[in-house]
Formats: C-alpha cells, sequence, structure tokens
C-alpha cells in the first residue's frame, strides 16, 4: 500500500511539474493562432522528453552519478565546455522567464505592477532552496501543479465539437493568413517549450539528492513513463481553449492574463482562482528547478561539492552559483523587457541548445562503465537516434526562422 | 527628361511597405479590442474580479498605444500610399481611445459607461477587419 | 572498456576528468591532470592534480594563459601550483576516484573563500535542510 502511495506521489508530482511558463504561453500562443494544428509537435517533444528523462534517470539510479558530472569526463573537458556554456545559458534564461512569470501571476491576482514583484520572488526562491527539503520542494509544488488540470476542465466545459479539434490535430498545416515559415518556427518553439534541457539535468541530480538505486529505476521509470505524457495532455488542453476561445475572435496571446482569461471565461471567478494558483506553483517549481539546474552544471563541471542533500556551507559555490544566477535573472527582469518576450525567446533557444544535452546523455546511456548491464538496448538506441536526429534538425533551423519570420511576426 | 520620370513615379517598393504596415497593424489592434471585449464582458458577468480586469485591459491600452505609435511613425513615400496611412492612422488612433475609455470606465467601476462602450469597440474591431483586408488586397 | 584483468587502465577515458570523492563520498574536485613519471619503466601515475592550474594548462592558447593568471593574482600563494594528491591517497578506482584524504590546499582554494566571505554570513548555513 506504501508502494502505491509513493508511485502515486511520483506520478502526480511528475504532472503537475511538467508544464513551466514556456510551455503555458507557447502552447497558449499556437493555440489561438494555428489551433491544433501543431499538436503533433508537442506530443513528439512529450515522447523525446521521455526517452531522455528515462535514459538519465537510470544513469543516476545505477550510477549515482548525474549525467553533467559524467558529460566533462566522457567528452573531454573542451566539449564539455561548451556543451556547460550553452546550457546555463539557456537554463538561465529559462530561469529568468519562469521568475516573471511567477511574478506577473502575482500581477494578476492582486493588481499591483509585476515589477515590485520580482525582488520578492527571487528572494523567496532562494529562501525555498536554502531552508526546504528537496523531497519536500518537489512534492508542494508539483501536487500543487496539478491545479492546472482546470485547463482540461474548461476545456470540457465549453463543449466543444471534438470532431474539429481531432481534424486538426491530423491536418498539420498553417492557416488562414499563417505562412509555413511561421508555422515550422513555432514548430520548433513548441519543441523546445517540452524538451527543455534543464529537465534533464534536474531529473537525474534529484535522482542523486533523493539517493536513487536500482531499486528506484522502476518508480524513476513510472514517473517519467506516465507522469509526462499526462502533463503533456495539459499542453494540449491550454492550446485547445485558446484554439477555441481565441481563434474565432482572432485574439493573438502576448499576456500572461490573455492565457488564463479563457478560465474565466469558461468557469469563472474560481476558476480563474484555481488556475492562478496553478501558474504560480508551476512557474515557482520550475523557478527552483532552473536554479539548481543552474548550480547543478558548473559545480558538477567543475566537481565541485553540490546538492541539497549536504549543509550549505559544505557545498559554497553551489549556492553562491545559484544566489547570483537569481540575482542577474532578478536584474534583467527588472531592465523592464517584457517577461512574455524573455519567454518565447527563452524556449527557442532552448531547441538551439538541445543537442549540447541530448548527445552527451545518448553517449552516456551506452556506455558500460557507468550503466553495466543496463545500457541501452536496441529499441531505447533507435529512439534515441531518432530523436538525436529532430533534435539536431531543430536546432539548425531555430536561428534562420527566427530571423526569416522575425521571431513569429 | 528628370521631370518626366518624376511625373510617373509608380508606386515604390516602400509603398507596399505602407500596406504591410497597415494590414499588421489593423491585425494587431483587433487582437487588443477583442481581447478587451472578452476581459469586460467577463467582468461584467462577474466571472471575474475587478483588479484582474484592470490588468487584462491596462496590458492591452499599452499594446494599443504601442501599436498605434509605431504605425505613425512611420511617414509614407509618396501620394499613393497616402489614402491608406491616413485611414489606418486613424482607425488605429480610435481603436485606441476606445480602450482607454474603456480602461477608465472600469477602474471607476462604471458598468454603464462599460456597457456603452462595448458596441463601439466591437464597431471599430470590424472596421479594421475591412481595413486589413484592403491593406491586404490592395497592395501594389 | 576497462582493462583490469591485465592491470591496464586506459588513462584518458576511466581516470582523466573523472569526479574525485573522499571515503565518506564528499565531492572534492575533478582529476584535471595527472603527475606521471616518465623515467620508471614502466611509466607511473605519481600523482593526481586538481584545481586551476592544472585544467587552466590544458586549454589552448588566450583561453588558458587568462585562466592561470587570473587564478594567480587571487590566490594568497605569489606562484601557485596545481593542488597534488599523491597516487598513494588513491583508495577505489570506479567511475569516480576514491583518494583517503582530501588535500589540505583544495580546503585553501575558492570553496573556502566562497564559504567564508558569503556563504558563512548567511544565517543557517548550518543547518541541513528541513
Amino acid at each position: 500500500m506504501k508502494k502505491v502511495l509513493a508511485f502515486t506521489l511520483g506520478v502526480l508530482t511528475a504532472i503537475g511539474g511538467f508544464v513551466d511558463i514556456g510551455d503555458l504561453v507557447t502552447n497558449a500562443l499556437v493555440g489561438a493562432r494555428f489551433g491544433l494544428h501543431l499538436a503533433w509537435v508537442t506530443m513528439l517533444g512529450v515522447i523525446g522528453i521521455c526517452v531522455f528523462a528515462e535514459m538519465s534517470g537510470r544513469v543516476a539510479a545505477i550510477s549515482g552519478r548525474p549525467t553533467f558530472d559524467i558529460i566533462r569526463e566522457r567528452l573531454g573537458p573542451r566539449t564539455g565546455l561548451v556543451a556547460l556554456v550553452g546550457s546555463f545559458f539557456v537554463t538561465a534564461l529559462t530561469m529568468t522567464a519562469e521568475l516573471g512569470g511567477v511574478s506577473l501571476a502575482f500581477e494578476l491576482a492582486t493588481g499591483l505592477n509585476y515589477l515590485l514583484f520580482v525582488p520578492v520572488v527571487m528572494v523567496l526562491v532562494w529562501v525555498v532552496l536554502w531552508r526546504v527539503k528537496f523531497t519536500t520542494m518537489e512534492n508542494i509544488f508539483g501536487l500543487m501543479g496539478l491545479l492546472l488540470i482546470v485547463y482540461a476542465v474548461a476545456v470540457w466545459h465549453a463543449h466543444p465539437d471534438w470532431g474539429s479539434l481531432a481534424h486538426q490535430v491530423r491536418v498539420p498545416r498553417p492557416i488562414g493568413q499563417e505562412t509555413w515559415p511561421t508555422y515550422w518556427y513555432y514548430a520548433v518553439a513548441l519543441f523546445g517549450a517540452a524538451m527543455t534541457p534543464y529537465e534533464v539535468f534536474f531529473f537525474s541530480s534529484g535522482g542523486v539528492e533523493e539517493h536513487w538505486t536500482r531499486k528506484d529505476l522502476i518508480e524513476a521509470r513510472v514517473n517519467v513513463l506516465i507522469g509526462f505524457p499526462l502533463g503533456g495532455i495539459l499542453s494540449l488542453a491550454i492550446a485547445s481553449i485558446t484554439a477555441l476561445i481565441y481563434l474565432p475572435r482572432s485574439i493573438e496571446v502576448d499576456t500572461l492574463g490573455q492565457t488564463v482569461l479563457p478560465i474565466a471565461v469558461e468557469l469563472g471567478q474560481l476558476g480563474l482562482i484555481v488556475v492562478l494558483l496553478g501558474v504560480f506553483a508551476a512557474t515557482f517549481g520550475a523557478a527552483l528547478e532552473t536554479a539548481l539546474s543552474a548550480g547543478y552544471t558548473i559545480a558538477q563541471y567543475f566537481g565541485w561539492q553540490w546538492g541539497k542533500f549536504v549543509r550549505p556551507r559544505q557545498a559554497p559555490r553551489f549556492h553562491a552559483l545559484m544566489i547570483f544566477t537569481l540575482i542577474a535573472g532578478a536584474m534583467l527582469l527588472l531592465t523592464t523587457v517584457d517577461p512574455i518576450k524573455v519567454t518565447e525567446y527563452s524556449v527557442v533557444f532552448s531547441a538551439l541548445a538541445l543537442p549540447l544535452t541530448y548527445f552527451p546523455i545518448l553517449v552516456i546511456a551506452n556506455d558500460r562503465t557507468y550503466l553495466g548491464d543496463r545500457v541501452n538496448g536496441r529499441f531505447a538506441n533507435g529512439l534515441g537516434l531518432v530523436f538525436l536526429t529532430l533534435v539536431v534538425l531543430a536546432s539548425v533551423a531555430a536561428i534562420p526562422l527566427m530571423i526569416w519570420t522575425r521571431a513569429g511576426q | 527628361m528628370v521631370a518626366v520620370l518624376t511625373g510617373c513615379a509608380g508606386p515604390t517598393i516602400r509603398d507596399e511597405a505602407v500596406y504591410n504596415q497597415s494590414e499588421k497593424s489593423a491585425t494587431a489592434m483587433i487582437s487588443e479590442l477583442q481581447t478587451v471585449l472578452v476581459a469586460t464582458d467577463t467582468q461584467l458577468a462577474e466571472k471575474s474580479w475587478w483588479r484582474f480586469a484592470d490588468v487584462v485591459i491596462t496590458d492591452a491600452e499599452t499594446s494599443a498605444t504601442s501599436i498605434q505609435s509605431t504605425f505613425t511613425s512611420r511617414q509614407p513615400p509618396s501620394a499613393s500610399s497616402n489614402p491608406i496611412y491616413e485611414d489606418t492612422s486613424t482607425a488605429l488612433s480610435d481603436a485606441a481611445d476606445l480602450i482607454t475609455q474603456m480602461r477608465v470606465a472600469l477602474r471607476q467601476k462604471d458598468v454603464a459607461t462599460m456597457q456603452k462602450l462595448r458596441p463601439k469597440i466591437a464597431k471599430a474591431a470590424s472596421d479594421l477587419e475591412k481595413l486589413e483586408t484592403r491593406a491586404r488586397t490592395q497592395k501594389p | 572498456m576497462t582493462n583490469r584483468e591485465n592491470g591496464s587502465i586506459h588513462l584518458g577515458l576511466e581516470i582523466l576528468g573523472h569526479q574525485i570523492l573522499t571515503l565518506d563520498g564528499r565531492m572534492v574536485g575533478k582529476v584535471d591532470d595527472l603527475d606521471i613519471d616518465l623515467n620508471a619503466e614502466p611509466p607511473i601515475v605519481t600523482a593526481i592534480l586538481m584545481g586551476p592550474q592544472a585544467w587552466g594548462r590544458r586549454f589552448p592558447g588566450l583561453l588558458g594563459r587568462f585562466i592561470l593568471s587570473a587564478h594567480r593574482r587571487m590566490h594568497p600563494d605569489p606562484d601557485p601550483q596545481p593542488i597534488q594528491i599523491p597516487a598513494s591517497h588513491i583508495t577505489d578506482l570506479s567511475s569516480a576516484v576514491e583518494v583517503a584524504h582530501e588535500p589540505a590546499e583544495a580546503e585553501r582554494g575558492m570553496g573556502l573563500w566562497v564559504r567564508e566571505q558569503f556563504i558563512d554570513h548567511i544565517p543557517g548555513s548550518r543547518h541541513a535542510t528541513k
């Protein structure tokens, strides 16, 4: 019985923790412009992250080492440095977007300008990182993030023409005045939003934080293989609700307010409270995870002591790194740059940086030094290679498409 | 020779840019007007709360002002694109104005004014839709 | 692949760049370089080297020189050397390199500086998380 509870908690936490500000904004935006004609990208991205999270979780459970730790020793310090710089930059940008998302959620709840909340949120995030146990942190924000199911409820409440929605999913093409370059640009953005690099660092480092062993492998797999797809369904729900409410009115999404407004339309004030709590949990949780990932990547490259499983003074550089990254992110937001724009750029840069993360994982997952007899079988390698190809394609296409479509206009 | 050339100057590449910009600005403004409509209706139906609607509509107002000033800052290069430029400027200005009025009414919780402004905003949106189509189809 | 039965280990793949751990699992750093006595027959590894003076040397050109000189300027010693762990201190070689004692200079490096100047001043740094 206790096992079942543990499994359920793990799955629920994975679902609630799946959506972050990038998924929220990108799916809402895409739904309002393309309906569900890009749903296949979200689905593909979910499968991709399942494949790579499973691999990095396996590496953590069997070898006791998180992935970024191994990247340097397996690929050499110079290649490792390239992976580090790229991954750290993208993770820090994503963290900034999440901080912005939390601040915007507070603005929508209170009416006070979001900039006032930026320093407050930064300090709150740090306090949690400093004092709250890893597992407690994951459980609280993961479960609270489940409130985003309200998007699925809203879709059901809207009594959509399911046939028409299904038709959109089956027909992958731009609609209305949208062009193919813009279609592919948002395909790359959605892909980057679903397969964010920090997820993998966090998942494998988190495995070590929670002292996973071989026995935890099954639980880790269940979390990933059930939790992430269900989280992906939430992403599709977000795109569906804006498709239903904004697409017919030619409304384009560029604020967080517009992202949650459809919930108020369908479910009233109660729905609005629930969705704002859910957005808070999802973005705050993601801010914690990205800050930790920023610390993990650099500390693991240099071999410095890292982790919340030791006292802060035993991992001074790890904590100092996180503090400075948080401050840098907050300062960027305080220049009044639009946090939604930061989010949109962060998902595209995520797509750009994906090969730096996924290629090493695929290599390490085949190395018996770390995995013994649990290296990739043919199926895992087949899937891994397919997704590596997709990841490289998306990365190569990202900047040209961004320039050609002027970032999606 | 020179006089003949300037006299016969047809629409230039930069004229096309004015039509493009008209179309883009119209599309963007329609989105803001419609957002204001949805937010207003939701608030009037008591499905949200005042501060929330305030944030949404103030954001729309900020965007609308920006759309308008970006468009009017670019002068049309020749006489042939003047009409579309003038019409778009006027339409954008009226739309931004209406959104500001709605924001003011909402802050004062003036339900009566909000309800009066609704059909005006809806009309501004449909006028801009016609302008959008015109800019797209009449592009040189 | 390791060839332990023959007693040989591929230095590049199995030692260089790997994590150094103490006996109780604390992380010390990475194997940034190796001291090899080439006069011995066969050549033997005499020490593991770590720290910015060790890995700075492995970066080409301007970047490497910058790292070395920046570290030299911040270090209390005028002419800092790479941190050395004698090969006799190595207790285990699996995916990480386990050593018996943490080298004293590792404590004097950046980690200690960060801890003393910064982290120790924040309340709660000695407590485990709840």
